[in-house]
């Protein structure tokens, strides 16, 4: 089945050969000419405001440039971005050389130990500690 | 780009009022599209204005449409549409005889009133393709369709025009 658009004769529609569009044209043609002087007024208005629109764009453009060249040649910005950038490195290095905390073994998170493990282990840790203070008072 | 403003808004508002209906939703779809054709893309060159202008001036007709959807779905029970164009009182000055050129005049209001009666992208797509005198191709791309697409509605936009003035005034062309 062939597409409506390929029955379509371009010669067929030429506006210049169609009595039909010539006669809308017309009458467009005709009303554009007897447009009322309101209608013509507001026309002209909204032009205005848009070749004013590029007016009103270009200066707040530069506006914002010269508000961005006198912040950039501010005596204040230029002692205060050093010294901020001083102080932001000196915290970002100390904070480096925190130690991680050291992560557990495998063995003991995947194996099952049972509870008289972490006991002994309790009790080593607590005669490890009473034999340390005790040395600590001999000496 | 003032002067090419100046030849092209008086056929841009038509465009804009008949897809619309409305003085005034027609004057806001052309103040945006001229702001955004001169905030943009004054510094193109001047011939690829008209087509670039009439583009924005779609999208806006579109989004116009868009929101009037919404608009009445959401407020169904309200009938706010204002259906003021085309203007009935024609400036008479304009004449020489008015007797001489009532049949004329009465002929060419009715014409804008076929015209009216078409759907949205069939009139569209008659004022840019017979009355602006744009190519298939740029039409196709100011409506964002195929030019086949253009092309069946160009042709049931002038069939459909043809068969009303036809049966108005029987003409047969």
């Amino acid at each position: 089945m062939k597409s409506p658009s390929n029955d379509v004769n371009e010669d067929k529609i030429n506006p210049k050969c169609n009595e039909t569009t010539q006669s809308v044209n017309n009458a467009l043609n005709h009303s554009v000419n007897t447009l009322p002087e309101s209608t013509l007024s507001d026309i002209a208005r909204v032009r205005t405001l848009a070749l004013n629109s590029t007016n009103i764009q270009m200066n707040s453009q530069k506006t914002i440039y010269d508000t961005f060249i006198a912040w950039l040649f501010n005596p204040m910005i230029n002692i205060g971005v050093p010294v901020v950038a001083a102080i932001t490195i000196a915290i970002s290095v100390k904070y480096v050389s925190v130690e991680a905390i050291p992560e557990l073994p495998l063995a003991m998170m995947a194996a099952d130990v049972p509870t008289e493990d972490f006991a002994m282990l309790e009790d080593l840790e607590f005669v490890t500690w009473l034999a340390k203070n005790e040395q600590s008072t001999l000496l | 780009m003032e002067a090419f403003l100046v030849d092209i808004e008086k056929r841009a508002y038509h465009m804009a009022a008949f897809a619309t209906g409305s003085h005034a939703d027609a004057l806001d779809l052309l103040q945006d599209s001229m702001i955004k054709l001169v905030t943009k893309y004054q510094g193109k060159p001047s011939k690829e204005w008209k087509p670039l202008f009439y583009k924005i001036l779609q999208n806006r007709i579109r989004d116009w449409h868009r929101h009037q959807k919404v608009k009445n779905l959401l407020f169904f029970w309200k009938n706010d549409e204002v259906d003021d164009w085309p203007p009935t009182n024609i400036d008479d000055s304009v004449l020489d005889t008015p007797e001489k050129n009532l049949a004329k005049d009465q002929q060419q209001g009715a014409a804008l009133e076929h015209l009216k009666k078409l759907s949205p992208k069939q009139q569209q797509c008659f004022l840019l393709r017979s009355w602006e005198g744009l190519s298939v191709a740029d039409t196709a791309d100011i409506m964002q369709c195929s030019q086949g697409s253009v092309k069946t509605h160009y042709f049931r936009a002038v069939s459909k025009l043809r068969k009303m003035m036809e049966d108005d005034h029987e003409i047969t062309f």
